[in-house]
């Protein structure tokens, strides 16, 4: 009885604070000191975000990152994502779980991208949703998503991203939408050691997000990184650690009123 | 009554016939202008550009030695943020001093619109100042200046029976004297509705003070009237401050220590005597003060307390001559700074505020953290820290027995002709300092948390980008806000600069408030015409939803006209204006008489037409004249109460001149 109360409750939060990012999915912690406008580079955090973006990839790496959203254990995502490029194309996995034994969702992704050319590439996504709450339902879905990204000048890169365009969703009487949203973006390298990003989002039933971030590489070992999103207004700060083929991230977002998600990734290129 | 407004405005006529010829600007105002462009414009309720704008018109007049500036002296100029007074300061440590003003094109950081709004404050030399002399003993300069202003209008208050004590006119007479390390400044008002030399009084406010520096040990002296600034702001400081506006790495501040008081504001100043004495890295200012202030009292047995304390200065009815100078205000400190480098600077300010009646607190929740009592200290440490690329600053204060508050940030420049600003502040709700003035969305310190970040983008000397969010919240009540509360602020503003006199900008902001949102949109344009001619455009618009949602709109469009060699100038403005409500209302920069120029408000629906004008009759005489005509739609009345004008426009005029020896 417990149980269900506190899913509703979480439900209802949800969906009442879901003019957050509609998406309990992660892209890795160095995207999420960026404000995740991620569209327009190619790192291993776009398994879930712009399929086109793990096509500048070049060697294997895996990604597991853990989210802890608002601190509230409930609410964490836990994922793991791997790449593995082959000539021109690149390979990519990625799960996705979130929430608890009362309420979890799962996403399982395969990603397929191709370089084109030295300026273009696209990629496509197929995801699989999962939602169980149980002794009340246990649902699955499927969507896809698709991207591109072209190079305008050597420190210029755009990226173009539509997901969900069929508006798969769960079960009618369930209310819970699989969201739809379309991102553009772009990133400026002003420097080999200073980048910044920015990108719309806009998902059905949502206003226009505007996210920009900035990251400066302080040292070979160490980056800090920033950003602000507008819809909700939020603030992002993150820390990131390289070693040899070893990458550790460190980031948060503030919210106004629900407070701090600190979110943490490790990862290894082979 | 009516006897005596006649007189004035005949008077202003013939003087206006005279100069209707008036025209005359230092060639230099738009330079000016556009510095002061730059500052936040919806102000805290002080707000006073005459000691800006002083500060520089001084350095037009004398300025700035590159070589012996220190960071404070550039930093108080605001056209510089702090990482680029220490590039300025780093070239002249690493190249060796400077051969030619030209040479700043060189400098980190600096893009050559910069360092054109720079060049007309600037000088290299290997002397020191030089005092102005025109004549007069030891090289001192004397400068006379007279300003009549007055409405023309008939207001409700001045008719029979009156309920002001006096005219309509605002005078204002100011005596300064200027060598080379000594200044000395009289300053004598009158606003509108008190009394003149008719009750015998003479002028309503008097300023006086002797200012000396560079006496050896003696690095600064003051006594008379002066202004204080110590740290970031967050214990001490009054005067103008920077603060999270278009110059959006403004937010790091640079402290001016003890300044003489120049302006017509009657109470955010100190009366008594202050001294900074050097030596070596360490300087050391104790300061006293004791003034009396304007303040209503209630009786309470057989002591009084205070209910209200009065800054506006206003003496004009009953109720104000009552409470003129009722209340006694002791202020007494100290300040060390110590500065070990170039690169580190650090500081710690106590001082005591006493009261010779007490401060009541009201009995509304909002105002249960609020001071009383008859005794304020304070207690507070600063520091900055700057090295090649980046600069660090911050302060920490505790008001005894009550809260602390802190500020912290840092400057940033990752990549050449970007930099980043970060900064934190907390004021906790119990903190009080009444001559405190740090960054933040609130006049006052405290009951205010936030986080501030931006970013400044200079592409290819003609594109400016700048960018800041600022994220607050206030931890406890406000009034008629019923529960701590939260918002944010964005500010965003491109500007492309394609040629030395030709500006366009955009700029776009958002505040998102616990009560409102608003957001402002601009467009701007200004450009050289012909040698006479400059035109400026401007149209803006803003939309503000509180239970129902209202617009404004401003356009206006300026034309400058100079008959150089800057013996005349003349400004003039057609601004036509539409906002729903006075929320929406709209500032707009104008120009003024000299030291007058502000941020006037538009709204309401009507029109506005003014013209400003300057003749340099000689090298002893300058005189200014500026006609203002305010027209309504749709209305009646303007104002109401006592400043109740019949019909629907308003004249105003202003007339100043200015002797030189």
């Amino acid at each position: 009885m417990i149980n269900k109360l506190l899913t509703c409750l979480l439900l209802g939060l949800c969906y009442q604070f879901a003019h957050a990012q509609p998406v309990t999915w992660i892209q890795g912690a160095r995207y999420a000191g960026l404000a995740n406008a991620s569209v327009a580079d190619s790192t291993i955090g776009n398994v879930s975000g712009n399929p086109a973006g793990i096509a500048g990839i070049g060697r294997p790496q895996v990604l597991l990152s853990y989210e802890s959203r608002f601190r509230i254990e409930e609410l964490s995502t836990r994922a793991l994502a791997f790449v593995f490029p082959y000539q021109r194309q690149v390979f990519g996995w990625n799960v996705n779980f979130y929430g608890t034994d009362s309420y979890n969702e799962q996403l399982v992704s395969l990603n397929y991208a191709r370089r084109f050319s030295e300026r273009f590439s696209a990629g496509i996504r197929f995801n699989y949703h999962g939602l169980k709450i149980p002794e009340y339902t246990s649902q699955t879905a499927w969507s896809v998503a698709a991207g591109i990204q072209f190079k305008l000048l050597h420190n210029l890169a755009a990226g173009l991203q539509v997901s969900n365009p069929n508006q798969a969703s769960f079960d009618r009487d369930l209310q819970a939408r699989l969201p739809v949203f379309g991102e553009i973006g772009l990133l400026y390298a002003f420097s080999g050691k200073f980048i910044a990003v920015a990108a719309v989002q806009k998902a059905v039933g949502y206003r226009p997000d505007l996210k920009t971030g900035l990251e400066y590489r302080i040292h070979r070992l160490l980056a800090v990184r920033g950003g602000i999103s507008t819809e909700p207004f939020k603030q992002y700060f993150g820390l990131g650690l390289s070693y040899r083929q070893w990458m550790m991230d460190m980031a948060a977002s503030s919210h106004p009123i629900l407070g701090f998600s600190p979110q943490v990734s490790l990862g290894y290129e082979f | 009554m009516g006897l005596r407004i006649l007189r004035y405005t005949i008077v202003s006529i013939s003087l206006a016939a005279l100069c209707l010829n008036c025209l005359g600007q230092d060639p230099v105002d738009p330079l000016i202008e556009q510095v002061l462009e730059s500052l936040p414009e919806e102000e805290k309720e002080q707000f006073d550009l005459v000691e800006f704008t002083g500060l520089l018109n001084d350095y037009l007049a004398h300025p700035l030695n590159l070589n012996t500036a220190t960071a404070g002296e550039l930093g108080s100029l605001l056209i510089l943020n702090e990482l680029q007074v220490q590039a300025i300061l780093e070239h002249r440590e690493l190249s060796g001093p400077f051969r030619n003003v030209l040479e700043l094109q060189s400098v980190d950081r600096l893009d050559l619109p910069l360092v054109r709004k720079l060049l007309p404050f600037v000088t290299v030399s290997e002397e020191q100042k030089e005092p102005p002399g025109l004549g007069g003993q030891a090289g001192l300069s004397h400068e006379v200046l007279l300003r009549y202003s007055g409405i023309l209008n008939s207001r409700k208050g001045y008719r029979d029976p009156p309920s002001y004590a006096g005219g309509p006119g605002r005078v204002l007479a100011r005596y300064r004297i200027t060598g080379s390390d000594l200044s000395f400044n009289l300053t004598l008002g009158k606003d509108p509705g008190e009394s003149f030399f008719s009750s015998g009084q003479g002028f309503d406010s008097y300023s006086a003070n002797l200012f000396l520096q560079d006496k050896g040990y003696l690095k600064k002296l003051v006594a008379g009237d002066y202004l204080l600034q110590f740290g970031q702001g967050v214990a001490l400081w009054n005067g103008y401050s920077s603060n999270m506006g278009p110059a959006v790495l403004g937010v790091a501040r640079q402290e001016a220590g003890i300044k003489p008081f120049r302006s017509s504001d009657e109470s955010y100043f100190f009366r008594g005597a202050a001294a900074t004495l050097e030596w070596g890295t360490v300087e050391l200012t104790p300061f006293f003060s004791y003034k009396k202030l304007d303040a209503a009292l209630e009786p309470d047995g057989e002591r009084e307390w205070v209910s209200t304390i009065r800054r506006s200065g206003l003496h004009r009815t009953e109720g104000e001559i009552a409470g003129k100078h009722r209340l006694g205000e002791t202020v007494a400190g100290i300040h060390l700074g110590v500065r070990p480098s170039r690169l580190f600077t650090a500081g710690a300010t106590a001082y005591t505020t006493r009261f010779d009646k007490p401060l009541k607190r009201g009995e509304a929740p909002y105002q249960l953290f609020d001071f009383s009592g008859d005794e304020l200290n304070l207690l507070a440490v600063n520091y900055q820290f700057g090295r090649r690329n980046y600069f660090l600053f911050g302060e920490v204060a505790h008001s005894l027995g009550s809260g602390s508050a802190f500020v912290n940030g840092i400057l940033f420049s990752p990549a050449p002709f970007v930099s980043l600003a970060a900064a934190y502040r907390n004021y906790q709700k119990n903190y009080h300092a009444f001559y405190a003035s740090p960054i933040g969305q609130q006049a006052a310190a405290g009951n205010e948390r936030g986080w501030y970040m931006a970013a400044d983008f200079r592409i290819l000397d003609r594109w400016g980008l700048s960018l800041s969010a600022d994220a607050f919240t206030f931890p406890w009540l406000r009034y008629r806000v019923n529960a701590p509360s939260n918002g944010y602020q964005l500010f965003s503003q491109l500007e492309y600069r394609p040629g030395k006199e030709t500006l366009f900008y955009f700029r776009y902001r958002k505040r998102n408030h616990p009560a409102y949102r608003q957001t402002h949109i601009r467009f701007h344009t200004e450009y050289r015409l012909s040698r006479q001619v400059r035109l400026k455009n401007r149209v803006e618009y803003t939309s503000r939803r509180q239970e129902v949602r209202n617009q404004g709109f401003l356009a206006y469009q300026d034309v400058s006209w100079s008959i150089p060699p800057g013996r005349f100038h003349l400004d003039v403005r057609g601004a036509f204006f539409n906002t729903d409500d006075y929320y929406t209302r709209i500032y707009a920069y104008e120009n003024d008489v000299l030291y007058a120029s502000s941020f006037a408000f538009y709204y309401d629906k009507g029109t506005k037409f003014y013209l400003s004008g300057r003749w340099k009759v000689n090298r002893m005489l300058d005189c200014w004249l500026r006609y203002e005509l305010l027209r309504f739609f749709d209305r009646d009345t303007i104002g109401s109460g006592d400043e109740e004008i019949e019909g629907s426009h308003r004249s105003d005029v202003r007339i100043q001149l200015r002797i030189k020896l």
